[in-house]
């Protein structure tokens, strides 16, 4: 893998479309989950239950340890088509487990070459099964037989809930869905520091990512200037060929998406949203990064994942004000609040519908070993290698009784 | 990489190339990438058997030191 790997990421690029500089991020994340997958195996250790402290339990000695769940399903999503196959097989991989990999229809490719390296690394082909589906039918057939284990699901909310709905009985999962991630910039913020990050985090994939930034609730003080500046950094980025070495935005994954984020970009404005940047595709289904000044609140772009180059900015005058708007979707994932006042950046986290906050750093930051988990209808469930490990495995005690044991 | 390569379905128990194909596109430019040969429901019970007597022979599973091996292997 290592010595493939910028073969890998231009794969990965190609089919789908993250930028070549990102994909090959991507591709680095996902040798150090691997690495992570080891390490987390061998750190994992059986442990003691006390035993001999009362006439019950006397003359015995107690170990509990792991056993793999069973055959995992892994059924992955187009945005990071690298990392999310470590992230879901690799710890199958180590736990023990036969799995079944069905990556995204539109990026299958990179999965492919990636079981292959396993494989050739002495992984027997029937313990990672990859295949992709001829139909929905036949993907649901996959995910709910009753011979599954655990299911581990990343996509969209609606195919996750319905699906869990539909697993045997017995069968656990782990479903990730998207965010509309809030982040609020009080007036204390730098805001020359967080733009970049922003602009990052807004515009990073095109905006194709489940904790990508959406919905930024600003001061009133600085919400103007925040948005023409993030318009500004939207306007300077580079759009187009995800292989160019310069491109830091490429094309949304399929055609009918770009008219899908055009048209809510359009209901927006006129509902009343001002476009600061971008609002219109461009050639080869990219769009250009927008940022829209104060939707509706009932806008879809305020109310829905856009995962599209999309940014929304609204003015806020109380800290009670951006936070009921903040938690006010059934949606809630990893968040992100900018504040050089220690007192007010605490406020907003303990107060975040989130699973992680984000201090002065955008809501897609990750690490590999984080736990990365959505909340309410974001997802069920913890991600990251050790939390999906512990997912994939069942405790198993062993109890040794002998009058030999004092 | 060939910009026309195809994956036929590698399910241990069904002979590849009597499934549907899918094709595999650039999102930038709708360039064909390659073809995927699509599992149906035969092809998923099939995987899901194989899958799950793995699981059943506790005997056959694979030792700690082997996963070990097989994921540290890629990554030198």
């Amino acid at each position: 893998m290592s010595d493939q790997a910028d073969a890998l990421a231009r794969g990965a690029a190609a089919e789908g479309g993250k930028p070549l500089i990102d994909s090959q991020v991507e591709m680095a994340r996902c040798i150090d989950s691997i690495r992570h997958c080891m390490d987390t195996l061998r750190h994992q250790t059986s442990e003691p239950v006390p035993m001999g402290v009362n006439a019950a339990s006397r003359h015995r000695l107690t170990i509990v340890h792991k056993e793999p769940i069973g055959v995992v399903v892994a059924i992955s999503a187009f945005n990071h088509p690298l990392n999310l196959i470590a992230h879901q097989a690799g710890p199958a991989i180590a736990a023990g487990c036969p799995v079944i990999i069905k990556p995204a229809e539109n990026t299958p490719l990179s999965c492919f070459r990636l079981v292959e390296i396993f494989h050739q690394a002495g992984l027997p082909k029937a313990w990672c099964q990859v295949l992709v589906t001829e139909n929905h039918q036949v993907a649901e057939q996959l995910a709910t037989d009753s011979r599954v284990a655990f299911l581990s699901f990343i996509g969209s909310a609606k195919v996750g809930w319905y699906l869990r709905s539909k697993l045997a009985p017995g069968t656990r999962c782990a479903l990730e869905h998207g965010g509309v991630a809030p982040v609020i910039v009080d007036q204390h913020a730098d805001i020359e520091a967080a733009v970049p990050g922003l602009a990052k985090g807004s515009f990073y994939h095109a905006g194709q990512v489940c904790v990508s930034v959406q919905r930024i609730f600003a001061h009133q003080s600085l919400a103007r200037t925040l948005a023409e500046k993030l318009a500004a950094a939207g306007k300077r980025m580079i759009v187009g060929d995800p292989l160019a070495a310069d491109t830091e935005v490429g094309p949304l994954i399929r055609p009918d998406e770009v008219k899908r984020v055009h048209a809510w970009v359009e209901e927006a404005i006129a509902a009343g949203a001002e476009l600061l940047s971008g609002g219109h595709s461009l050639d080869n289904h990219c769009y250009a990064p927008t940022v829209l000044f104060n939707p509706t609140a009932s806008a879809k772009v305020s109310q829905m994942e856009i995962f599209g180059p999309v940014v929304c900015v609204y003015p806020f005058s109380e800290p009670d004000e951006a936070l009921q708007a903040a938690n006010s979707l059934p949606f809630a994932f990893q968040a992100a609040v900018y504040s050089q006042n220690i007192d007010a950046a605490m406020y907003y986290a303990e107060r975040l519908d989130a699973s992680a906050v984000m201090l002065n750093e955008h809501t897609a930051f990750r690490v590999d070993w984080m736990p990365f988990a959505g909340l309410k209808h974001s997802g069920h469930g913890v991600g990251g290698i050790a939390h999906s490990m512990r997912d994939m495995q069942v405790d198993k005690m062993i109890v040794l009784t002998s009058k030999s044991i004092l | 990489m060939s910009s026309r390569e195809h994956f036929p379905l590698q399910i241990p128990g069904i002979t590849p190339g009597k499934g549907q194909q899918v094709e595999v596109v650039s999102p930038f430019d709708q360039q064909l990438l390659a073809t995927v040969e699509t599992a149906d429901a035969t092809a998923v019970d099939t995987a899901l058997n194989t899958a799950y007597a793995l699981y059943r022979d506790r005997q056959g599973w694979l030792p700690v030191p082997q996963r070990l091996a097989i994921l540290e292997k890629p990554c030198r």
